[in-house]
């Protein structure tokens, strides 16, 4: 039902890289837990659109409470930083600069 | 015993069961302590479900991509646990990122059933069972999004409760799926389990889906509905095991109805569409730069695939690749959109039957606790042990499991567990019922 190429083409939209063997036991799974999950397919739900979902939104004030209490231990935790930054590798590469 | 030597037995005791990922050198409590008022929970040992934040200590949720992370802060459960007085003793086992129901999907190895050591403890808060379960600790955290507190607790022989969805705040748990994960409590004693739950209740500024009403309305009608069909496909000592504890419910005074509840079955392929499609949205913070593993490659996507594909378990990847394909254009209506639809009508099921029972009845789990390696190549067969559990996290119901006595597998006799529903903030009802079944005072 799915095919390895389009495990592939999700696996690299979430950003997971698989072997050839994860490949294909995740498309014979998943091809299993969505015939399993296909029972919702059958819920048309029509008069729960119309209702609408009742919930309502809380919301607080945006303040600024401790400033820079945390910025030590979460800082301790990045793989690479750069005095109070946490650093990455450059992202957008220019014409002729690489 | 001395704190040392207390210490000793606790570590060779998990030596054999493996509930704890870690057991702290001292046990970590109060720096205020002393000044802590009366309170029946000071003193109290606990242990916490390593998907839960601990200011200064690890935290793993049981996966290989948190190596080395240290939480910068204290979950608000945990702190209010603090600020009463309990004791800290370490971090338990679990499924990797709670996503299993054995504790076979951990990073750091499986825990053991201390009632059969050849078996699962359940999952994923098993390692928090088990602690509770062998006597190592009184009480203990765990976190349930589809019955991950109450499943383990019914294969574990103990009480392992699910409040409603809010009730607990969520700041510093570790999330899998948002809009179900709920902190409970897991108990020898029904009264232990509330004494916790009233301890961490309430609502929090840090989580703005915490609420809890002050005033809760305690009508209670003595009649406990069982949904219709529910043991069909049941092994015979198991809905004998249902039927004896119903029968003990009608003789506390408690009339048995049954129930139509023809939507409930939805409840499982909704929660496998809305669980992985949350945490495939959840887990894209573990990219290797701001925390835990971080594997070198040539570009910044090259290292978000490395350390994803190094860090985490084939469970997480699983389903990370499932509720990116849910979520996907062209299927987001046809699975995610139509499992919210009948996410609403099963809600709709639990808010009518409640209008004539204070509790629903059904079992914890369709089979005892199961051996390692049995379910672990399927995994819509591993799905179907939380097939009673799921549908409170569906409706956002609180839940209790209830130890229901044994049934006897290959000589052993392994326990089962009883569960009720309530209505949304109907907790009292079920810490009441639970009390009355196991002869509580």
């Amino acid at each position: 039902m799915i095919s390895n190429d389009e495990v592939k083409r999700l696996a690299s939209l979430a950003r997971i890289e698989l072997t050839e063997k994860e490949t294909e036991t995740f498309a014979k799974d998943m091809g299993a837990i969505l015939t399993y999950v296909d029972a919702v397919k059958a819920v048309s739900g029509a008069e729960i659109e119309d209702k609408g979902i009742n919930l309502k939104n809380v919301l607080r004030d945006d303040v600024v409470r401790e400033d820079k209490s945390y910025t030590e231990a979460i800082l301790k935790n990045a793989p690479n930083k750069s005095g109070e930054y946490i650093a990455v590798k450059k992202i957008i590469e220019g014409k002729g600069n690489k | 015993m001395k704190a040392k030597e207390i210490n000793k037995k606790m570590e060779d005791k998990n030596k054999d069961i493996h509930a704890f990922l870690e057991i702290f050198k001292q046990p970590i409590k109060s720096t205020n302590f002393s000044a802590i008022g009366e309170n029946p929970l000071k003193g109290m040992e606990i242990a916490i479900k390593d998907n839960m934040c601990l200011e200064g200590e690890r935290a793993t949720a049981g996966s290989q991509i948190l190596e080395g992370y240290i939480a910068p802060y204290t979950a608000t459960a945990i702190q209010k646990l603090i600020d009463s007085g309990v004791s800290i003793v370490g971090r338990t086992n679990l499924d990797e990122f709670a996503m299993g129901s054995s504790t076979e999907n951990s990073g750091f190895g499986p825990t053991k059933n201390p009632i059969d050591t050849t078996r699962v403890p359940g999952g994923s808060s098993g390692g928090s069972a088990a602690a509770v379960a062998s006597g190592m600790v009184r009480v203990a955290l765990g976190s349930d999004t589809g019955g991950s507190i109450r499943q383990p607790a019914a294969f574990c022989g103990i009480v392992g409760m699910k409040p409603t969805y809010g009730a607990v705040s969520r700041y510093g748990l570790i999330a899998l799926g948002s809009s179900l994960d709920q902190i409970g409590p897991f108990a020898k004693t029904v009264t232990d389990a509330e004494m916790i739950f009233n301890c961490i209740k309430g609502k929090d500024e840090k989580d703005a889906t915490s609420y809890y009403p002050e005033n809760n309305d305690t009508n209670l009608k003595k009649v406990i509905g069982v949904p219709k069909g529910i043991t069909k496909g049941l092994e015979e000592d198991v809905e004998e095991n249902f039927n004896n504890a119903l029968e003990k419910m009608k003789s506390l005074g408690y009339e048995i109805k049954e129930v139509e509840m023809p939507n409930l079955s939805l409840s499982l392929p909704v929660y496998y569409i809305i669980q992985p499609a949350e945490a495939s949205s959840n887990l894209a913070r573990f990219d290797g730069i701001r925390y835990g593993l971080s594997v070198s490659g040539e570009s910044v996507l090259d290292e978000y695939l490395k350390t994803r594909e190094v860090g985490f378990g084939a469970e997480v990847k699983r389903r990370i690749i499932l509720g990116t394909y849910v979520l996907s254009s062209g299927y987001h209506d046809e699975y995610y959109g139509s499992a919210l639809r009948a996410q609403e009508i099963i809600k709709n099921e639990f808010k009518n039957v409640f209008k004539d029972v204070c509790a629903i009845a059904t079992p914890t789990t369709p089979t005892p606790a199961f051996k390692f390696g049995e379910k672990t190549g399927n995994p819509v067969e591993m799905y179907l042990a939380d097939i009673f559990t799921v549908p409170a996290n569906i409706a956002g119901i609180p839940a209790i499991s209830l130890p229901s006595g044994f049934v006897n597998r290959e000589g052993k006799d392994l326990p089962l567990g009883f569960q009720l529903m309530a209505r949304d903030y109907g907790e009292d009802v079920l810490f009441t019922l639970g009390k009355e079944f196991l002869g509580e005072k």
